[in-house]
């Protein structure tokens, strides 16, 4: 009780503020955000696929790299993989531009994710399909390319809009190795006003729009997928 | 046209082929029937490179291709395929792609065809098989029928001097049979293009088979004409499995014969 009572609620959003710093916060970070979010997305799914394919492999030396490739992503915090690349390798003497490492860390990360995806979704697709496709004599390669990968990316597709909902929301994670996208600006006009709730708040409420609207391009992209299927 | 001797299959200790020789000619039609698990299925698929055989060997037209338990090379299973194709008892249809898509895939991907050329090429297929209609539509819009008529094109598409039918009409139901068989049979007619056809429609078989072949656990029992395999079987085998589709027939169990 005695904490609530507590509460100063005249507090919680001052709109004046909100005015001036939600067009600055937008105008400075999103570009950052979403191009670092599209771009390592792009960069993420070439490396998973090609991480799908070698974890699938009937030979030990492209199989091997690739499990533990995915252990590593999947098995460390995103945070600590980026302190690594960020803080750590100056101390053997690779210093990175913080952009750079924001690139490398995002992508290995989406890498890691969506290679379980589309291994699993292309796995997901009958071996019947790989025979009618062999029998006609294509190769594997055309295989791939021509029967599996279209209808594996139908499977995959709600699983990997997922990864690129979080990626969206992992570059927040940037901030604490000075990439300027939309939670940096955040903080340095929370620093200026001492108001963080909302600063904070304002750009809790943009990832939010970003994801909404991506949610609805998800469903359009399912629709015009399932005009083959039966769901 | 086709020359098989001492085909071994063998999946691990399995032995699914027991030394199988066999000519086909240029035109023949040839049934294979026989019990399930009798290893016909595996001799087509291993007569399309689906599967490797362990031992002998296969000529196809030119191309002669012998094993030895080691895979052979892409590039010599490949230019032994390009000579076959393989209808699936589940049809196997690309379900991303309609039906003129479907037909077309293997004449612009494999063979190189412009796309303006492949698509008048198979209109006329999909012609043949009574489906110009449905060209534009998926195969789930399409009826199983539909979908393996669809298929004989696609396989059809790729000018094959052998056909390979796996069963085509095992996976339809009841009603939806002759339709599929009526194109079959009427791609027996001119005889030119040389089919194997494994089938469990004994009638048909009879009908369009220039050639039958039974085969039991992994063996070519009996060969002959479709009077003398149906009619005068010589092997105690041959004769029981026969009868047993009679006794289906009695029994009302709907069995093709």
């Amino acid at each position: 009780m005695n904490l609530l009572s507590s509460i100063q609620w005249e507090q919680l959003f001052d709109w004046q503020l909100a005015k001036e710093s939600a067009p600055y916060i937008l105008k400075n970070g999103l570009w950052n955000t979403m191009w670092i979010s599209v771009v390592t997305m792009i960069l993420g799914l070439l490396l998973a696929l090609v991480v799908a394919i070698a974890r699938m492999s009937p030979y030990r030396l492209l199989r091997y790299p690739a499990r533990v490739y995915i252990s590593i992503i999947r098995g460390t915090p995103l945070l600590v993989q980026l302190f690594i690349l960020y803080f750590g390798l100056p101390v053997i003497g690779i210093t990175l531009e913080p952009i750079t490492v924001a690139i490398i860390g995002l992508t290995a990360s989406v890498g890691g994710y969506a290679s379980e995806t589309i291994r699993g979704a292309i796995l997901s697709i009958p071996r019947g399909q790989w025979e009618a496709a062999t029998s006609l004599n294509m190769s594997y390669r055309q295989t791939m390319r021509r029967v599996i990968l279209p209808q594996a990316a139908r499977v995959a597709l709600p699983s990997l809009m997922n990864s690129f909902l979080s990626l969206v929301k992992d570059t927040s994670l940037l901030t604490v190795i000075t990439v300027p996208e939309m939670l940096y600006y955040a903080k340095i006009v929370g620093g200026r006003s001492y108001d963080y709730m909302t600063v904070y708040l304002i750009v809790a409420l943009y990832y939010w729009v970003i994801c909404t609207i991506l949610n609805a391009l998800q469903e359009r992209l399912e629709k015009h997928y399932n005009r083959f299927t039966n769901n | 046209m086709i020359e098989v001797k001492k085909l071994r299959k063998s999946f691990g200790k399995l032995d699914v082929l027991h030394e199988i020789d066999l000519a086909v000619e240029k035109g023949e039609v040839i049934a294979i029937i026989g019990p399930s698990g009798s290893g016909k299925s595996t001799f087509l698929r291993c007569l399309n490179g689906l599967e490797t055989p362990t031992a002998g060997s296969i000529k196809i037209g030119t191309h002669t291709l012998k094993f030895n338990g080691k895979k052979p090379k892409d590039k010599e299973i490949r230019s032994l395929r390009s000579q076959t194709s393989m209808v699936f008892q589940s049809f196997n249809l690309f379900p991303h792609l309609t039906a003129l898509q479907n037909v077309m895939e293997g004449l612009v991907t494999v063979q190189g065809m412009s796309k303006e050329a492949a698509s008048i090429q198979v209109k006329g297929l999909l012609e043949k098989v009574g489906l110009s209609q449905k060209k534009d539509a998926f195969p789930i819009q399409l009826s199983g029928g539909q979908q393996q008529r669809v298929a004989i094109a696609r396989a059809l598409a790729m000018n094959p001097s052998v056909l390979l039918l796996d069963e085509p009409t095992s996976a339809l139901d009841p009603e939806l049979v002759g339709g599929v068989l009526a194109i079959i049979r009427e791609l027996t007619k001119d005889k030119t293009q040389t089919m194997m056809i494994v089938t469990h429609e004994m009638n048909f078989a009879r009908d369009v088979a220039d050639r039958v072949i039974f085969m039991d656990d992994g063996k070519i029992i009996e060969t002959g004409t479709p009077d003398e395999v149906f009619g005068h079987p010589t092997h105690a085998r041959t004769k029981q499995f026969l009868d047993q589709l009679y006794v289906g027939i009695e029994k009302n169990l709907g069995w093709g014969l």
